[in-house]
């Protein structure tokens, strides 16, 4: 455990390399890979959102594969395809990118709802049918999939039933003044990308996967969660609250982040920390909320900061 | 002030509120003698009314004075509340009383200026509930000191408890679960989950009240471990007792029908300024009839008192008095021995009764303001222990001086044989006596006193029958008493040293409470010694030994009396009595009869009490962590000194927002308190406490981090 600790730590620094200052969100990243979940990155272009996955690939060894979704892009082209090959006579199967262990999903709004079906399903089932044959994806698959969220002309936006697929709906943003010059700086001669080696290896990554069921969830702990989900049930501001979907989604994300932190247990601050990212999307507003151009992060950022936090014994009413 | 929301319950919850109030207010009649208790209920009741209306403040304060305004004119004034001439005599009252206030003159306050204050009081408290009640929700504070309360009041007065101890424990009881259930329900999520909360509390509530209330109502009852306090701390008697046939005011001249109740009247007989030692003598008498005492004695007069022999040490001092309005007497008073009067008038000082009168011209005269020279002696022990017998007694003292009825009863005697069986000079014997008469045996009181029938005896009344009584029936006993073994004594009255005058240190106001009767002993070669026989009250006379040191102040009685009972156990316990005496002093001396404590002094103390432990909480409280905690070991002793730190700054107003976790919570703290132990302990409190809950050593670190911290928000 304390190696895979260890070696979560290089990865972050290894990262950190290629993608300047943007710590928080590769711990996320890395949280959610350990969760066995999936990022949405809702960004502008250019902000180093292919940087960052690629450097995550690279630094625990996994294969990256990456689509460009465009409006023509079928199911097929996804998933893979069964030719038929003449010499053989027989079909033969060419996988598709999801059959890899880390997967860019580009711009997953451009294209159709039967494409975006194809892989959100293949997200949630940990495999794919093709032809009537059912095929298992690796047993390293993480996916993040960017959302380019200003040029909306031509797009399908995601349905909500689909977003709640994704652990984490994660925005990089720019980077500050001297990170960019840092930025600048390290990619002058050569992109710090093709220097980077792997420092973790993808069994110690499933390893890992593995322990962070382990990370203990304390009783109160789980009565928080319960508490914030239920609180986004009744908000004046939603109209749709978080599913127990979500409750499951927050307790694992909490766990994992605990164990990238370096914990073996979760705390408030986990759960507290985590909450924006792993609701924001699974909430629908109310239509006045949304023409204020409220967001679903600021509004999980609103219950939290009412629901009590469980600290001893006298604060949660049901203990077992 | 946030204002909260009202339901009903709140209202329930904050009338049972009043409830408990009521019950400080209704043993001021029985404790105190406190009138119109009814209106100081109604008065609470319109606080508690305003209060909960949650008016602006300036309104608030307005409906209170008013509200005062009112019961003031109910209870002290006839004419109707809308007409002016009242407020006119109210506002020269209030004027008078602040002019007390700063003047120091505590005692001196009216009953009305009393009264407002009280209602101010009430007030207070109206709000101090409502704070408790609807906005905290706690009440347990208030309520144990109501229980204190009222059991104190059941002890020392004559307050009977009881139904107000059951009254007050259905209310109290009810008022806890109602707020806890409030308390439960807040948490609760759902109407469901409410309900279901309702019907198990009320289940619970109902079992509890029943069975706890059963169970005090019915279970055997053990009898009192130690003995009432009352019949020794004689305050707060009631004044207004039945009299049974005779009754006594003050000073009186005839002395011949001794007994029935004393009644009690502060009436002003005269001030005094100058040097004032001792208790101010009327006259002395000396023949016992079984019913008083009469004079009997041949009409000698002399021109100094003389009570005490050439031989012993003397002091010349003067004092100059003044008589009250309406308060004339043919006679000085006068402390210690009298030597002359400055005045222009005759004086002729009656031999036997050392009663000094005033003439002009052979005719009896009075004065109004006159200033008298006098001697007050040191009386040495050593010389009349050396007395063993009357041989030495010149015979007309003998004559005179040790008379009794022929019918006096025999047990009288016999008592005062076995009270001196021990003691072979006139001294200790009369010590004996007194101390006997001082010891657990008698109790003060001066309401429900008998006094003997015809053919009756007073002193055989007071020591085998009643043992109830005040001066007179214990100074006539120790007379008595010491005269059936041949000592002549004789019965002094007049009046204890008085009280600071009100509007003046150097003066002393005496009044007919303190009217007052002691006994005098004769020894030859010394004089008359007086002794103060009576259950209650100091003397200050000065009983010197020879082998002190010449400049030292000879021992008071009660240190020598304790004394002296060390080594007498079977005389009963000193203890209760130098209480008794302590309390005695507490209120300047020499009450004539009785004196009673106005309670209202005592509310406010406990008021105060209440509020300095409220003000001090934070202090209090980490103090009480500090030494609870004092060692800490285990992971389980950590967690629960940890959750009393939070605690404990919430009690400093350090709170933990809703919504904010003890990580954050403890940067606040750090940052508040510029330390870094907060940090340091939640790390550990988490890992304890949302971790796996495995035990190990609390670590030393840990253990003085948190008392460095607790230190840090104590101060």
């Amino acid at each position: 455990m304390v190696n895979e600790r260890e070696a979560l730590q290089r990865v972050i620094e290894n990262v950190q390399q290629v993608v300047v200052g943007k710590k928080a969100e590769i711990e996320l990243s890395l949280t959610a890979l350990l969760a066995r979940g999936h990022i949405l990155l809702e960004d502008v272009p250019g902000v180093g959102k292919t940087m960052m996955v690629r450097a995550i690939a690279k630094s625990i060894g996994a294969s990256f594969k990456r689509i460009q979704f465009t409006p023509d892009l079928l199911p097929s082209d996804v998933t893979g395809v069964s030719i038929y090959n003449q010499r053989t006579m027989e079909f033969e199967f060419r996988p598709g990118p999801l059959m890899g262990n880390v997967l860019l999903a580009d711009e997953i709004n451009r294209t159709s709802p039967k494409t975006q079906s194809a892989l959100l399903e293949a997200l949630e089932e940990k495999s794919v049918t093709v032809d009537g044959e059912t095929r298992n994806l690796e047993r390293l698959f993480f996916v993040m999939a960017t959302q380019n969220p200003v040029e909306y002309g031509g797009t399908y936006p995601l349905p909500e039933a689909q977003l709640d697929r994704f652990l984490f709906k994660l925005r990089l943003g720019y980077p500050t003044e001297e990170q960019e010059i840092e930025v600048l700086e390290r990619v002058e001669f050569t992109h710090p990308i093709n220097e980077l080696s792997s420092v973790m290896s993808l069994e110690d990554v499933l390893k890992a996967q593995d322990l962070v069921k382990d990370v203990h969830v304390d009783h109160s702990v789980k009565q928080y969660i319960v508490s914030i989900v239920r609180e986004s049930r009744n908000h004046r501001d939603i109209y749709l609250g978080v599913s127990p979907r979500g409750s499951i989604a927050l307790m694992k994300a909490s766990q994992a982040y605990a164990f990238v932190r370096g914990r073996d247990y979760v705390t408030p601050d986990d759960v507290k920390y985590l909450a924006p990212f792993v609701m924001g999307h699974r909430l629908v507003l109310q239509t006045d909320q949304q023409m204020a151009d409220k967001d679903g992060e600021t509004v999980v950022r609103d219950i939290l900061s009412s629901v009590r936090v469980p600290a001893s014994d006298s604060d949660s009413a049901v203990r077992p | 002030m946030i204002k909260p929301e009202h339901t009903w319950k709140k209202l329930i919850v904050y009338i049972l509120g009043y409830f408990l109030l009521a019950e400080w207010l209704l043993p001021l009649p029985e404790a105190t003698g406190t009138g119109s208790v009814t209106v100081f209920m109604v008065v609470s009741a319109a606080f508690f009314i305003v209060i909960y209306l949650q008016l602006s403040w300036w309104a608030i304060l307005g409906s209170v004075m008013l509200i005062i305004l009112t019961g003031i004119n109910t209870v002290f004034y006839e004419e109707s509340l809308l007409q002016l001439s009242w407020l006119i005599s109210l506002a020269a009252e209030v004027q008078t009383n602040v002019g007390y206030i700063i003047s120091g003159q505590w005692y001196a306050l009216t009953d009305m200026f009393r009264s407002i204050l009280f209602m101010l009081l009430l007030a207070i408290m109206s709000y101090l509930i409502y704070f408790w009640v609807v906005q905290s929700r706690r009440i347990l504070f208030f309520l144990t000191f109501t229980i204190i309360y009222i059991g104190v009041m059941d002890t020392f007065f004559e307050y009977n408890g009881m139904f107000a101890i059951i009254r007050t424990f259905v209310i109290g009881f009810l008022l806890l679960g109602l707020l806890q259930w409030d308390r439960i329900v807040s948490r609760a999520e759902d109407r469901g989950a409410q309900r279901k909360i309702f019907l198990r509390w009320a289940l619970i509530m109902a079992g509890f009240l029943i069975t706890a209330g059963g169970v005090g109502v019915l279970a055997p009852k053990s009898e009192p471990r130690w003995p009432d306090p009352v019949p020794f701390l004689t305050w707060g008697e009631s004044s207004t007792g039945s009299s049974q046939g005779v009754q006594k005011i003050g000073y009186d001249n005839t002395d011949e029908r001794l007994g029935g109740g004393f009644q009690m009247s502060d009436m002003p007989v005269f001030t005094a300024s100058g040097d004032i030692d001792g208790y101010w003598r009327g006259e002395a008498k000396n023949v016992y009839t079984g019913l008083g005492w009469e004079i009997d004695a041949p009409d000698e007069t002399a021109s100094e008192a003389g009570l005490y022999s050439e031989s012993i040490e003397t002091e010349e001092q003067e004092v100059n008095i003044e008589m009250a309005e309406a308060q004339e007497f043919g006679f000085a008073f006068y402390p210690g021995s009298f030597l002359s009067i400055e005045e222009d008038i005759e004086t002729s000082v009656d031999a036997w009764t050392t009663q000094v009168e005033f003439e002009t011209g052979g005719e009896p005269a009075s004065l109004t303001n006159y200033t008298v020279a006098y001697e007050t002696a040191d009386f040495p022990v050593e010389q009349m222990s050396a007395v063993t017998d009357d041989s030495e007694d010149p015979e007309e003292v003998t004559e005179y001086f040790t008379q009794l009825p022929d019918d006096l009863p025999g047990e009288i005697q016999e008592l005062a044989e076995d009270l001196t069986a021990d003691d072979d000079n006139r001294y200790a014997k009369a010590r004996a006596v007194e101390r006997y008469l001082r010891g657990p045996n008698f109790s003060y009181q001066t309401t429900d006193i008998p006094a003997p029938s015809e053919g009756g005896d007073y002193v055989s009344q007071f020591l085998f029958e009643s043992r109830t009584g005040y001066c007179d029936n214990y100074s006539t006993s120790m007379a008595v008493l010491l005269r059936t073994l041949d000592i002549p004594t004789r019965w002094v009255k007049g009046f204890t040293e008085g009280d600071q005058a009100p509007g003046d240190e150097n003066q002393v106001e005496v009044t007919n409470e303190n009217a007052h009767s002691w006994v005098e002993v004769y020894f030859p070669e010394v004089g008359w010694v007086p002794f103060e026989p009576t259950k209650g009250f100091s003397s200050e006379f000065n009983y010197t030994y020879e082998n002190n040191e010449a400049s030292e102040e000879a021992p008071e009685i009660e240190e020598e009396e304790t004394e002296e009972e060390e080594s007498a156990p079977e005389e009963a316990a000193p203890e209760t009595e130098e209480e008794g005496e302590e309390e005695q002093e507490d209120t300047s001396g020499g009450a004539g009869i009785d004196w009673s404590l106005p309670l209202w002094p005592f509310f406010a103390v406990t008021v105060i009490l209440l509020g300095a432990g409220w003000l001090f909480r934070k202090k209090l409280l980490a103090s009480y962590l500090l030494f609870k905690y004092r060692h800490m070991h285990s992971d389980e002793e950590f967690q629960s000194a940890y959750q009393a730190l939070l605690r404990l700054l919430q009690t400093a107003r350090v709170k933990r927002n809703a919504g904010e976790t003890l990580r954050e919570f403890a940067v606040r703290v750090n940052d508040l308190y510029g330390t870094g132990e907060m940090e340091q302990l939640t790390k550990k409190y988490e890992r304890l406490y949302y971790g796996r809950k495995t035990g190990n050593e609390a670590g030393s670190e840990t253990v003085t981090a948190w008392k460095r911290l607790v230190k840090k928000v104590r101060s």
